[in-house]
């Protein structure tokens, strides 16, 4: 599958009046997205990916590195990469006079779709958004989840190749929410457009995205499935074993075994992060513990989810910056 | 020009439906000339003046005819003025410098924008004052006093130039500027001096040879070319999207 978006090195930093004041938004990355793929970026607020989005859409130039986008070069042809990206940001205002059609319409006539077929996709958009009904309505009587359907409609309209969503379903109450994703669900079942989704909301992003990138200061940490973001980072499972009395003996007993990441002693719990298959691993896990004199109470398994992942990730860089510093 | 012509069409579409504001504007744009016209035809009135009360009724129906051009081109300023701070205000303008559209497409588009409504108010104030004018007293009255006739007839003819360099200006300033309030308030104190320039001139002009009124007229259309070029390479798309946050 060839690369949608292509990211080499870019970097943007923002110069204050001194140069100590100088901050790297984004800062150096490297990171590539097949066409059709449907990837979220994580990080927290000032993480960089608000900027990320800036860059490749051409609404800021990189300070140093390089991107393309639908197979244009960002500082070559910003206008070209422009033509085949939609963007829908955060807190997008809309021209409250115009009607939804009119809103739709002018973007897409913008975009350089002849008349025709600008309100051709007007109204496949409108319909798709279940706002058909609404067409002639000005936009200022439109409610906030209305509203931000009509965004994302506009920034699908003009069959862009590449679609930027910053914090769709931010601030919408959890049907407005459910029904965006639900949107962009659709959006993305062709299998042709490929979506940069930004987004703190963890389950929306496994749902929505085949695989997810976390950014903080600038740099992405890590990108993968998240199955195997679980599995490299904090483990598919948990398993909490209840023993009578846990020793370090029992600890030392399992580590060993072959689909355990980890395994630690919280009071008479022992706590096992589990890589692999448990039907596999879990008969192994039990002989060994009762082989190493250990009485077993009880046994719980934990799916492990993508918010374990980031807080991992996130804890992690907190201690060693705290170690560097 | 097709996205320039389409963010133009756009803004008067959004321009227009805000009645208060129009409102606001169009009052002293109606009510300034109707009121100067009528003071005209009265002063007039097919009275036989001598010299020196032609030279002072020539000079008021200037200051009238000064005046009229100012508040009907405001109009446009005032578009102008808003064309990129509401927008910024709004938080519509990610949306429109996310599309293909240019630095120079946006500047265009944003000015014609202001143009349109700057000449039909200009030349509805000019029309209204005429009008009223005419019917307090008999226009033909001003041929006769000096001055007057080819001050009017020059400002007429200048008037899409002297708005399309009241409107760039506003544009330019709109760009920059943090609020709505600010740009409307920056732009008006702009325009003031360099409409009271152009209109000076277009005063002296009377006094010039024909050759010297066309270099004068070229200047002013050179003039509005560069600051179309010019705000178009300082629009700033950079700076914008960095003052959104």
């Amino acid at each position: 599958m060839p690369s949608a978006i292509e990211i080499k090195g870019l970097t943007r930093v923002y110069r204050g009046s001194r140069k100590e004041s100088e901050i790297r938004a984004v800062d150096g990355v490297d990171f590539d997205i097949a066409q059709g793929e449907v990837v979220a970026l994580l990080g927290p607020n000032g993480a960089g990916k608000t900027t990320l989005v800036r860059m490749l859409s051409c609404l800021l130039r990189p300070t140093s590195g390089s991107a393309r986008v639908g197979g244009h070069d960002l500082r070559e042809s910003p206008e070209k990469v422009r033509a085949n990206c939609g963007l829908s940001t955060e807190a997008s205002g809309l021209y409250e006079r115009l009607t939804a059609r009119q809103y739709l319409t002018f973007f897409a006539r913008l975009y350089g779709l002849a008349d025709g077929d600008a309100s051709t996709g007007a109204e496949k958009q409108l319909r798709a958004a279940d706002l058909w009904d609404r067409r002639n309505d000005p936009l200022a009587t439109f409610s906030k989840g209305m509203r931000q359907k009509i965004n994302l409609a506009r920034a699908v309209a003009h069959r862009p190749r590449v679609v930027f969503l910053d914090e769709p379903t931010s601030g919408l109450d959890v049907e407005a929410a459910g029904s965006i994703r639900q949107l962009i669900l659709e959006m993305s079942q062709d299998g042709e457009t490929t979506f940069l989704i930004c987004t703190h909301n963890l389950p929306e992003a496994e749902r929505l995205c085949g695989r997810i990138a976390i950014m903080r200061r600038g740099r992405v940490l890590v990108s993968g499935t998240p199955d195997e973001l679980k599995r490299r980072l904090v483990g598919n499972h948990v398993l909490r074993v209840s023993l009578r009395k846990a020793l370090p003996r029992h600890c030392q007993a399992v580590v060993s075994l072959p689909g355990v990441a980890e395994a630690s002693l919280e009071g008479n719990q022992l706590v096992l992060q589990i890589t692999a298959d448990q039907d596999h691993t879990n008969p192994q896990i039990v002989r060994r513990l009762v082989e190493s004199g250990a009485d077993i109470i009880a046994f719980v398994g934990e799916t492990r989810s993508l918010e374990d992942v980031y807080l991992h990730l996130v804890r992690r860089e907190a201690e060693e910056d705290a170690m560097t510093s | 020009m097709r996205r320039a012509w389409l963010i133009a069409c756009k803004d008067l579409r959004e321009g227009l439906g805000q009645r208060a504001l129009l409102i606001r504007i169009m009052l002293p744009a109606v009510i300034l000339p109707l009121i100067y016209g009528v003071v005209t035809g009265k002063i007039i009135g097919g009275a036989d003046m001598d010299a020196e009360q032609a030279r002072f009724v020539a000079g008021l129906i200037v200051v009238f005819t000064a005046v009229v051009a100012v508040v009907g081109t405001s109009v446009g300023g005032v578009i102008a003025a808003q064309a990129i701070a509401l927008e910024r205000a709004r938080r519509t303008l990610e949306s429109l410098l996310a599309t293909p559209a240019t630095d120079r497409e946006i500047f265009a588009g944003k000015v014609l924008a202001g143009i349109v409504p700057g000449v039909v108010g200009g030349y509805g104030a000019g029309l209204l004052y005429f009008a009223s004018a005419r019917l307090t007293a008999d226009i033909e009255s001003v041929s006769t006093i000096p001055g007057a006739t080819f001050f009017l007839a020059f400002v007429l003819l200048l008037l899409p130039l002297i708005v399309a360099i009241e409107v760039a200006f506003g544009v330019m300033i709109s760009a920059r500027c943090g609020t709505v309030t600010g740009a409307t308030q920056l732009s008006a104190l702009a325009a003031i001096p360099t409409l009271g320039a152009t209109l000076y001139l277009a005063y002296l002009a009377s006094h010039w040879s024909m050759w010297e009124r066309l270099l004068f007229a070229g200047g002013l259309a050179a003039l509005v070319v560069a600051l179309l070029y010019l705000g178009a390479r300082a629009l700033g798309r950079e700076d914008i999207i960095a003052r959104l946050d």
